[in-house]
């Protein structure tokens, strides 16, 4: 392209600057609309397939304390169950499991100074912290490390002091920031020494909480004979976990799971929880909304890049004159072509840096709305770029038709 | 005007692809926008309907945020089990009140040898009915008699009722055990409220006197009826009409200062909290639904508006090939004393027409489609509690229309303004 050519375009942009402006506007918000539509389709698919790889949703969860979750009723079985450790056979039985582990739900009562069994224990800053009893592979299963002191371990299940380890947020709520470590704290009538702090996780009900072991097989079978003897007592329900080979496997396993333990205990007896199936369910939402979102922006672009080679294409038309000069003067098709497709392209350059300025504005509060996060730079560059390539080649028919005109009719047009 | 339609659509049959081109994709753009809207208000006003027309369902939590952000109770509560009637009494604009306890020790109960598990159950007092608005389908509510003597009975809401029983009718008068051998009867049963009140206002689905709670626990011995008063009074929700959240805020903890006597500690989120033992005023199954409302209208009607202005520039096109045809024969009438108003609003008028056009196209097209977006939107807004009623409004369509007309006249006077800056020699020996 020569410097005249680009005099040309230079002062046939700036000629008509209110319809050059609208026609980059129009293009910047097609690209605009479009991009975030695609980064937000393609971000939301990583986001997920990151989630499911997170260890909490390639696990079964099974309880047989029973809650109505969908229903305002359900009917449960007359006998208590208490699922003990043994019941974690599970784990060899079904072929698709991997590992099989205890996960309950706990809660740390800190008494007050005055019921203290010694009074040199020391007083958390908090009455009660929530807590998990976890055996000890769930530590390498999480991929959880510890930034002081040390994990439970297997040996500490028989070792005989209780132990207790601390989430990273809550240690700094019950003592001075690393002030835990190796401290005694009273829960109930127990006395643990806390023997670790663990790293952040990024799962903040992990972060904030404590972590001890399970009781052993013998205090669940004498609960187990003392409720179903009906002598009452406190019933500590037992949450197994079971974790698949493959994430694959998840609905299959939970069909598995399900027939081993009402083999095992009568039908209904357990309740089999699948995480990642609320997080599909989730997901399927998401997506919906984003997919109306997706339409209405590839609509918008595709409608931008129409009604912007329509203008370029009646440019083109009304400068057929010009077209037709330049050709006597020897100019040839391809040079005919540049000169129109330069210009395209500038309107187009522009329209996509605007249009990214806008993306770039609008993806974090797209993102507040679509509940994603955590945006790759990539994603918006490529949708970017995809929607201005898409832009380009709609633009390419006014270039192509200008420089097939005929020489002689254009030098004669009106 | 009929001169000016003629030369419109001569000039359309002129390019006949790119008018209809421009035409539908206006047509769209006017029709994406009457759909964005008619949904979004549709949605707004079945939330209004449901949750306001009756006042406002407020619960109130006698506790406080730390700096931290973690919420702490009084240890014992401020609250007594005469709280409700302090504030039935004491505040005008309040038209129901009722503790709310979660009945856990209740949540199984046993009936002709089968357990049952609720999903809630709460402990209530007598104005429970009233402050959900339930409508009771058979037998009746718990009354105060009930309430006061901590009578063993229970109401049930119909679908629980028709679980277990078969029906409302065959429910009334059953005998359920509890996990300690108490025996409790159904009473009555009432109709389920909407999904939406349900989700929002946390209605359960069994309820028993708050004082059948207080007698069981004094039964195991956790305490006086005092104290456990005290427990079981520190969740209240009350129904309150013509005062909003901050005017019910302030009443309340002026009352609660006098009657506790004390700088009452007070959490009060319309709707129900979320989570019971995290009530932050800002994650309410209320306010969730109310965001994603908001932020969905929001971004659905921006982009109803860039595909209406995107579109539109199509009439700038059409417009552009009508001005340049017509370049000699403006720079004519010009010479001949035309006024460049007169050509604007010449091109103005066009363009008006042209949109109208597109307009009424779009409103048929929304016509035809509207029951089929309807069907596909459904189960996204019945997943948030929301029913969407297939309705095109009246605002919808003139807010669409309207702003066709603008952007669409605004659009088309660009090209014939451009021509008109020209010197009218130069137009006339140039074309």
């Amino acid at each position: 392209m020569g410097f005249d050519d680009r005099s040309i375009i230079i002062r046939d942009i700036l000629g008509r600057m209110s319809e050059s402006f609208l026609l980059i506007f129009g293009i910047a918000l097609g690209i605009a609309a479009a991009a975030l539509g695609m980064t937000l389709v393609a971000q939301s698919r990583i986001n997920m397939k990151i989630a499911l790889q997170r260890p909490d949703y390639r696990m079964i969860n099974v309880s047989a304390n029973i809650q109505a979750e969908e229903s305002p009723v359900i009917h449960v079985q007359e006998q208590t169950i208490v699922l003990t450790p043994a019941d974690l056979q599970a784990a060899d039985d079904i072929p698709l499991v991997d590992v099989g582990f205890i996960m309950n739900t706990w809660w740390l009562k800190f008494p007050q100074a005055n019921n203290k069994k010694d009074s040199s224990l020391e007083q958390p800053a908090l009455e009660w912290l929530p807590a998990f009893q976890v055996s000890p592979v769930f530590f390498k299963l999480m991929d959880m490390r510890v930034s002081e002191g040390s994990l439970l371990t297997e040996a500490d299940l028989s070792g005989g002091e209780p132990l207790i380890l601390l989430g990273s947020e809550a240690g700094k709520k019950i003592f001075a920031p690393g002030k835990a470590l190796n401290k005694k704290i009273q829960s109930g009538n127990m006395i643990y020494r806390i023997s670790g702090i663990l790293e952040p996780t990024g799962v903040e009900r992990y972060d904030n909480a404590a972590f001890g072991l399970p009781p052993e097989l013998e205090f669940y079978e004498q609960m187990a004979s003392r409720l179903n003897s009906g002598k009452g007592g406190n019933y500590a329900p037992v949450n197994l976990v079971f974790g698949m080979k493959d994430s694959k496997d998840l609905i299959a396993g939970g069909v598995e799971i399900k027939k081993w333990f009402f083999r095992e205990y009568g039908e209904n007896s357990v309740q089999v929880t699948v995480p990642a199936e609320d997080l599909q369910r989730e997901r399927e939402t998401t997506m919906l909304i984003i997919l109306i979102i997706l339409f209405l922006a590839l609509a918008g672009l595709f409608t931008a890049g129409v009604n912007v080679s329509n203008i370029l294409y009646t440019r083109a038309i009304r400068r057929q004159k010009v077209v037709g000069i330049l050709m006597a003067l020897g100019s040839s098709r391809r040079n005919i072509f540049m000169l129109f497709y330069s210009e395209a392209m500038a309107l187009s350059a522009a329209g996509t840096l605007l249009g990214a300025l806008i993306a770039v504005g609008l993806l974090p509060f797209l993102g507040s709305i679509t509940g994603q996060e955590g945006f790759n730079a990539l994603f918006l560059v490529l949708s970017i770029l995809s929607a201005g390539i898409i832009i380009l080649t709609m633009t390419l028919f006014p270039a192509l038709t200008a420089s097939k005109l005929p020489p002689a009719d254009a030098i004669r047009a009106d | 005007m009929i001169s000016i339609i003629k030369t419109l659509f001569k000039n359309l049959l002129h390019t006949p692809g790119k008018s209809l081109l421009t035409l539908i994709s206006v047509s769209l753009g006017v029709a994406v926008m009457i759909l964005s809207i008619s949904i979004s208000s549709s949605l707004n006003r079945t939330l209004h309907a449901s949750l306001n027309e009756n006042g406002t369902v407020i619960t109130m939590i006698n506790g406080s945020y730390d700096e931290r952000g973690n919420l702490e109770m009084p240890r014992p509560p401020q609250t007594t089990s005469e709280t409700p009637q302090a504030i039935a009494e004491g505040i005008p604009l309040v038209t129901a009140v009722s503790p709310i306890s979660e009945g856990s020790y209740f949540s199984k109960l046993s009936h002709e040898g089968m357990d049952w598990r609720f999903r809630t159950i709460l402990g209530v007092n007598e104005n429970y009915d009233e402050l959900m608005g339930l409508e009771i389908v058979a037998g009746e509510f718990i009354t105060s008699e009930d309430n006061n003597k901590g009578a063993p009975v229970m109401a049930l809401s119909e679908s629980a009722a028709i679980i277990m029983f078969g029906s409302a009718a065959e429910a009334l008068g059953k005998n359920m055990m509890g996990e300690n051998r108490e025996v409790i009867t159904v009473k009555g049963v009432y109709a389920d409220p909407m999904d939406l009140e349900q989700r929002v206002n946390g209605c359960a689905d069994a309820v028993i006197p708050i004082n059948l709670l207080v007698n069981t626990y004094i039964g195991f011995g956790k305490g006086d009826s005092v104290l456990i008063g005290r427990w079981l009074n520190s969740m209240i929700q009350l129904r309150v009409k013509g005062m909003n959240l901050d005017q019910a805020s302030a009443h309340l903890q002026n009352l609660m200062n006098h009657e506790s006597g004390a700088d009452f500690k007070l959490i009060l989120v319309e709707g129900v909290p979320d989570n019971a033992n995290e009530p932050g005023m800002s994650n309410t199954p209320l306010n969730k639904i109310r965001e994603t409302l908001r932020n969905l209208t929001l971004i659905v009607n921006l982009l109803g508006f860039i595909l209406l202005f995107v579109s539109s520039i199509g009439i700038l096109s059409i417009m552009m090939i009508d001005a340049l045809s017509r370049s000699r024969d403006i720079a004519l009438e010009r010479a001949l004393g035309a006024s460049k108003q007169r050509i604007l609003s010449e091109f103005f008028q066009k363009s008006i027409i042209f949109s109208l056009l597109c307009s009424l196209l779009g409103i048929l097209l929304v016509l035809i489609i509207f029951p089929a977006i309807s069907t596909l939107l459904t189960p996204l807004f019945r997943s948030m509690g929301l029913e969407l009623t297939a309705e095109i409004t009246l605002t919808a369509l003139l807010l669409a229309v309207g702003t066709a007309l603008i952007v669409g006249g605004g659009l088309g006077i660009i090209p014939v303004h451009s021509l008109l800056k020209g010197n009218i020699s130069d137009s006339i020996r140039e074309s």
